[in-house]
């Protein structure tokens, strides 16, 4: 397994933080679209000169790109319905094309989520102290889990269905001519309904369904431990389920405290300070085959760490600690 | 086994701030800045301390190393080393008086040695480095040579007086080894640079008040893996370590270079899991570590990716051996 993590846009342009990435023993980085220069300006559109750009910059630090993520606004009109759809489509399929010219290895395709429609007041969110005065994020969902009606306009659980295999529909066969993996993060927080606005990918069967509904060895998940858990389901059950399908593309390596049907809240908590052994989870990804990257996701605060850099190299370095201590335990035949 | 932290000389808020943040309750402090004019550290202020490490529910472990010149004359055989140590006894019975339960010691008069130009590592990270023969015209540090043999009657003196009394203060005297481990450097002979020179130390001073700050980068200098094994091997199960550091180097005493703990020459699962195996119960803490692009003084983010590995490796080893 390789250790990865995300880089905002910001970071094509500080090289020394990418290289500071390499020297605490990061492989691989995860990228949203947004980090290639001129995407925006382009109506959600890649160019090959950003995109070579951005894989000279993140070369030249000694990493490579792992997977490139999607913004969930680049098709907001296809999940709602509205005029744009087929030109957030071309822009899809275009994009997808370039990717695969580029040979990156993963593809991240949003789904959409509940805070997408208007006036949504958000769940919530806050940060809270833990051991030492930490901060790290609180999440609240009392409120947007009472059962009310959905709001005007708001895209149907059907609709969510068509819309989203619509998108994947123009993106699969695409990605599988030139081998890019594609992998579908799902929702986060993971529930059916957030103000009484659908969502269709929360748990394990939504990912089946949605895999059935565009078949191909190319179409899978990020497999993102910390929502996997959130949502009440056996993140272990899972990672056997879906890595025995050769499903799980990317991981999300995220340590959670509280579980949203048994509790109504849920924490993002330190790698070692939630309620998964993370040693435990890389043991079956192990187990299951997985090779790719672990990233620990979510950057919580620190005394005095302004830019996180700290909490960063606390996260790769148990990643890494993680990574070698299954190791030996192979070798030795230790069956860790 | 418990991973903490340690290295630095100032007990700030922040400090034990970001010590609790990484999840340890331990930490150690290196020479401390205490007021010490007359040679020794005063109650209050190791109090005073104590008292801070106490509202932060941490546990003040060791202070590691009083300046040299509090006992230099000690290890040189110098006029002063009868003043130097009543000072010494001061110190030790204070920090007993607080409940400071180790006093970690070296006996390095000329200190620890690095070669310039630091080694390159992966990403341009720099690891200290140390190469024997550009020291090899290095002038004398004292006025003159100091034999092995007179380096260890020192010693000798210093811990017949000094043990007892911290035997009976309740504190423990951590030997840390002679950094590099080289037999002698600027005129001064390195005792404790090979498996027999810890032994011989253990030996023939033989308490439960004395131990080793077991340098595990020092130990892998004198001879890589299988030297750091066996120092835990022979010093585990008697009780005498008192606390590791854990750091580790790639190459030799004579010629070796700093390195990230997860690209050195120990196998630090293999470690981790025969100090379980062998019943160490202490306490483990990042040393040097490689400078990164961007980071403080003490290596915030540094020691940050130490603390994260030990944990897990720890973490790994504790599935592993419940399996």
């Amino acid at each position: 397994m390789l250790v990865g993590t995300r880089v905002s846009p910001d970071w094509l342009h500080r090289p020394d933080d990418l290289r500071f990435l390499k020297q605490i023993g990061v492989d691989v980085v995860d990228i949203t679209m947004d980090f290639i220069p001129g995407f925006l300006e382009a109506g959600m559109r890649l160019s090959r000169e950003g995109l070579q750009q951005a894989v000279d910059a993140i070369g030249e630090a000694g990493l490579r790109i792992e997977r490139i993520n999607s913004l969930n606004s680049q098709t907001i009109d296809t999940f709602l319905g509205r005029e744009g759809t087929e030109r957030e489509l071309d822009n899809v399929a275009h994009n997808t094309e370039l990717i695969g010219e580029f040979r990156l290895p993963v593809l991240g395709v949003q789904c959409f989520q509940a805070s997408q429609f208007g006036h949504f007041p958000g769940p919530d969110y806050s940060w809270v102290e833990g051991r030492g005065g930490y901060q790290h994020l609180h999440s609240d969902l009392s409120d947007a889990l009472v059962d009310r009606p959905a709001p005007e306009g708001s895209p149907t659980h059907d609709e969510l269905w068509e819309r989203t295999i619509r998108i994947f529909q123009t993106v699969v066969p695409i990605a599988e001519r030139f081998k890019v993996r594609v992998a579908m993060h799902g929702n986060d927080p993971p529930v059916p309904k957030l103000f009484g606005i659908s969502q269709i990918l929360y748990d394990f069967d939504c990912f089946d369904r949605l895999f059935a509904a565009v078949p191909s060895d190319y179409h899978g998940m990020t497999f993102c431990v910390g929502t996997r858990y959130e949502s009440g389901q056996d993140v272990f059950e899972g990672i056997r389920r879906f890595g025995e399908q050769g499903k799980i593309f990317h991981v999300h390596f995220r340590n959670v405290h509280g579980r949203i049907p048994i509790d109504g809240w849920y924490e993002e908590r330190a790698p070692d300070e939630g309620d998964l052994s993370m040693t435990q989870v890389a043991g079956a990804l192990q187990d299951v085959g997985y090779t790719a990257a672990i990233d620990y996701d979510h950057i919580m605060r620190l005394v005095g760490d302004e830019q996180g850099k700290a909490y960063i190299a606390f996260c790769v370095g148990h990643a890494r600690g993680i990574l070698e201590g299954l190791a030996a335990g192979e070798t030795r035949g230790e069956g860790m | 086994m418990r991973v903490g932290l340690g290295q630095f000389n100032e007990l700030t808020d922040e400090m034990c701030q970001f010590i609790k943040q990484m999840g340890c309750d331990d930490f150690l402090m290196n020479t401390p800045k205490l007021p010490g004019d007359e040679g020794h550290w005063k109650v209050d202020d190791l109090a005073a301390l104590k008292a801070k490490a106490d509202a932060y529910d941490l546990r003040l472990m060791a202070l590691e190393n009083v300046p040299i010149p509090f006992y230099l004359d000690i290890m040189l055989g110098g006029p002063e080393k009868e003043a130097q140590l009543a000072n010494m006894i001061t110190t030790v019975r204070n920090m007993g008086q607080v409940g400071i339960p180790i006093l970690g010691y070296h006996w390095i008069p000329v200190g620890v040695w690095r070669t310039q130009e630091p080694e390159t590592l992966r990403g341009g990270a720099r690891g200290t480095r140390f190469d024997l023969q550009a020291h090899a015209e290095a002038p004398l540090n004292f006025d003159r040579v100091y034999s092995e043999q007179q380096m260890w009657d020192n010693y000798c003196w210093y811990l017949e007086r000094l043990l007892p009394v911290a035997e009976r203060a309740g504190v423990r005297l951590a030997l840390h080894p002679d950094d590099p481990p080289v037999p002698a450097l600027g005129g001064v002979a390195r005792l404790f640079g090979t498996f027999e020179g810890f032994k011989k130390a253990m030996d023939t001073f033989d308490s439960p008040n004395h131990g080793l700050d077991f340098c595990m980068g020092c130990w892998s200098e004198m001879g890589g893996h299988d030297n750091v094994m066996r120092g835990f091997d022979a010093f585990v199960p008697d009780g005498k370590i008192a606390y590791i550091h854990f750091r580790d180097v790639r190459g030799t005493r004579e010629c070796f270079h700093e390195c990230f703990i997860d690209e050195g020459q120990v196998d630090t699962y293999a470690v981790v899991q025969r100090l379980k195996q062998l019943g160490f119960d202490g306490f483990m803490i990042p040393d040097h570590v490689p400078a990164t692009v961007g980071d403080s003084g003490w290596h915030h983010r540094g020691r940050a990716h130490c603390v994260g590995f030990m944990q897990a490796m720890i973490q790994a080893v504790d599935r592993q051996e419940a399996a």
